[in-house]
């Protein structure tokens, strides 16, 4: 289990008698011994398990000079425990963009690479362009592509392509496409969601030879990256991996032709209709009579006599469906 | 209980295993007074705990039986929802037929991924989802962060059919992106989870009213001093952002009602 469930009912219920002027003095107390009193909150995971704490120690944090919060804040984001660097991933979220350059100055001076991970995560909440901050103007893109492409630590480059991704830069495309040949197999597969997510066109080509990995997942990630994107030039690669040995890789090739459609696409479904699985089975239905309804009444009939009750009723539905249309 | 105003359908409740794993039966005094502070009438879609050991130890169907005595004895007050440990796959969807037969089953989740091991949109997952689309019951997940809103969304576009409860405003503390990443797909509804304007602003702001449910995380449990509040004060929370009444009601309760196919 992630956390201790008696502990934290047991925190629960403690919380809720502690009196607000206890708590008020506690807090108070904590921002007069300035930052060894706050480091100190930062070093025993244990108690944290209980949201409501790690929401306190935050408000406290923000309410400590910030010159004395801030080192002990980016020095906590290097800790192992959850509890701890999510503190402190909070409160320099909260502190916002006054502290976007001390958290890029973070990124090279922190040795230990979780540390730099989770800088990056501040960044991310800072650079996202949703968020209020005022700050998704493209200004955080290069120091993070710069680690992208040249940070020690697989770790940290893996964090860097998903943020860019996740903060939708597509000022930094070419460092995601380069990242797709990056040494690292984890970057390589990071770069290959990212191109997904940011429907990168100039990712196609790398993605399709990625199509051939030994690993299933990877082969439905790099596949799932194609039917975001949407180019039908991927389409064959696709058809091909209707027969994988894989079934999550036939159910996510069978759902991605839906988006990579060309009329090609049918025979290869109507096939599917017959596979094993019945999760592949159905995704090949849905697909085929969502594009090319005209084409599906055969394969539907087929799947009707099916031995799984789920595709008999997909195709119930779809056949359904399909006298309404009519 | 006052019973005042709309009615509340908290759809994000977990009943500890004090009430799911002792095989004792629900105390109907103990339920009084976990209730006896509402302000509006109020039912809870309850699933279990991710941590009960007797789902962790003895499976998906021997949970399916625990909560459904539960819920079988305060029919008026809570819905089943099924918390599905998926990796074995056929006690999973035993489970939720017999949950269907036997106990009113509506949802299956929340689907605590995080905590069972398993990806939003992993292998795992997509047998149960198929079942719960062919009984037509609705599927909710934890979502607290972008990789999960990510999981829901790529669930919704591939299983059309299905319909998707999107817990922790779609993304917890990554709730902005969460709500973009979801907020396109029809079939995905967002749980509000606390009495936060913001939040809960930006949530209306991103799938508008009928598409939202109370959705509070309640840990349910015996003890005399659980008491649940939060529904009246999420409601109190939608009166203070002047939304309409007839929004404050589709998203205390209509829309939960839509999602899970409730008649009354």
């Amino acid at each position: 289990m992630g956390y201790d469930q008696d502990a934290k009912n047991a925190m629960d219920r403690l919380h809720s008698k502690l009196s607000p002027e206890a708590v008020e003095a506690c807090a108070a107390e904590i921002i007069r011994l300035g930052p060894e009193a706050l480091k100190l909150c930062l070093t025993f995971p244990e108690p944290l398990v209980f949201p409501a704490t790690r929401h306190w120690i935050v408000s406290v944090a923000l309410r400590m000079k910030q010159e004395d919060a801030l080192p002990v804040l980016l020095e906590a984001l290097a800790h192992p425990d959850w509890r701890i660097f999510q503190i402190a991933r909070d409160a320099l979220t909260k502190l916002g963009p006054e502290v976007k350059d001390s958290l890029v100055e973070n990124l090279k001076t922190c040795e230990v690479p979780s540390g730099r991970v989770q800088t990056l995560y501040c960044l991310h909440r800072l650079a996202d362009p949703f968020g209020p901050l005022a700050v998704g103007d493209g200004t955080l893109i290069a120091p993070i592509a710069a680690v992208a492409e040249s940070d020690a630590s697989p770790e940290v480059r893996v964090m860097a392509v998903r943020v860019l991704s996740w903060s939708e830069a597509h000022g930094a495309a070419d460092t995601i496409v380069r990242a797709l040949a990056d040494p690292s197999e984890a970057v390589r597969l990071e770069a290959a969601r990212a191109a997904g997510r940011l429907r990168l066109r100039d990712a196609v080509t790398g993605l399709i030879a990625m199509l051939g990995h030994a690993d299933p997942e990877v082969r439905a990630d790099v596949l799932y990256a194609l039917d975001r994107i949407g180019d039908t030039s991927a389409a064959p690669a696709a058809r091909d991996r209707l027969n994988d040995d894989d079934w999550y890789v036939r159910w996510t090739a069978a759902k991605a032709l839906e988006n990579l459609w060309e009329d090609a696409n049918a025979g290869a479904l109507e096939a599917a209709v017959d596979d094993d699985n019945p999760i592949v089975a159905i995704a090949a239905i849905e697909t085929l009579a969502r594009k090319a309804p005209e084409q599906a009444s055969k394969a539907l009939a087929q799947a009707a006599k099916s031995t799984s009750e789920s595709v008999r009723k997909t195709a119930d539905f779809y056949r359904n469906a399909d006298k309404a249309r009519r | 209980m006052l019973n005042d105003g709309p009615e509340i359908i908290d759809t994000h409740v977990h009943a500890q295993p004090d009430l799911t794993d002792t095989g004792v039966e629900p105390d109907a005094d103990r339920l009084a007074s976990v209730l006896s502070e509402c302000r509006h009438p109020t039912r809870f879609l309850v699933s279990s705990s991710e941590s009960s050991p007797l789902l962790l130890e003895k499976g998906n169907v021997a949970m399916m039986r625990a909560l459904g005595r539960l819920v079988r004895a305060f029919p008026d007050r809570f819905i089943a929802a099924l918390m599905v440990e998926p990796h074995d796959t056929d006690d999973a969807c035993r489970a939720i037929e017999l949950g269907v037969r036997d106990f009113g089953l509506r949802c299956v989740g929340e689907q605590c991924q995080y905590v069972h091991g398993y990806r939003t949109d992993g292998r795992e997952i997509l047998p149960v989802v198929q079942k719960a689309v062919d009984h037509d019951l609705a599927v909710s997940f934890h979502v607290a962060n972008e990789a999960q809103a990510e999981g829901v969304a790529r669930l919704a576009e591939k299983f059309p059919r299905g319909r998707f409860l999107a817990a922790h405003y779609a993304g917890g503390r990554s709730w902005r992106r969460g709500l973009r990443t979801v907020r396109d797909h029809p079939n995905v509804w967002v749980e509000i989870q606390a009495p936060e304007t913001e939040r809960t602003r930006g949530v209306i702001d991103a799938v508008g009213t009928s598409r939202i449910t109370i959705g509070t995380d309640f840990f349910l449990r015996a003890g005399t001093d659980c008491r649940y509040r939060r529904g009246d004060d999420i409601a109190d929370c939608l009166k203070a952002l002047k939304l309409k009444d007839p929004d404050v009601e589709r998203i205390c309760s209509g829309n939960a009602r839509e999602l899970l196919r409730l008649e009354g």
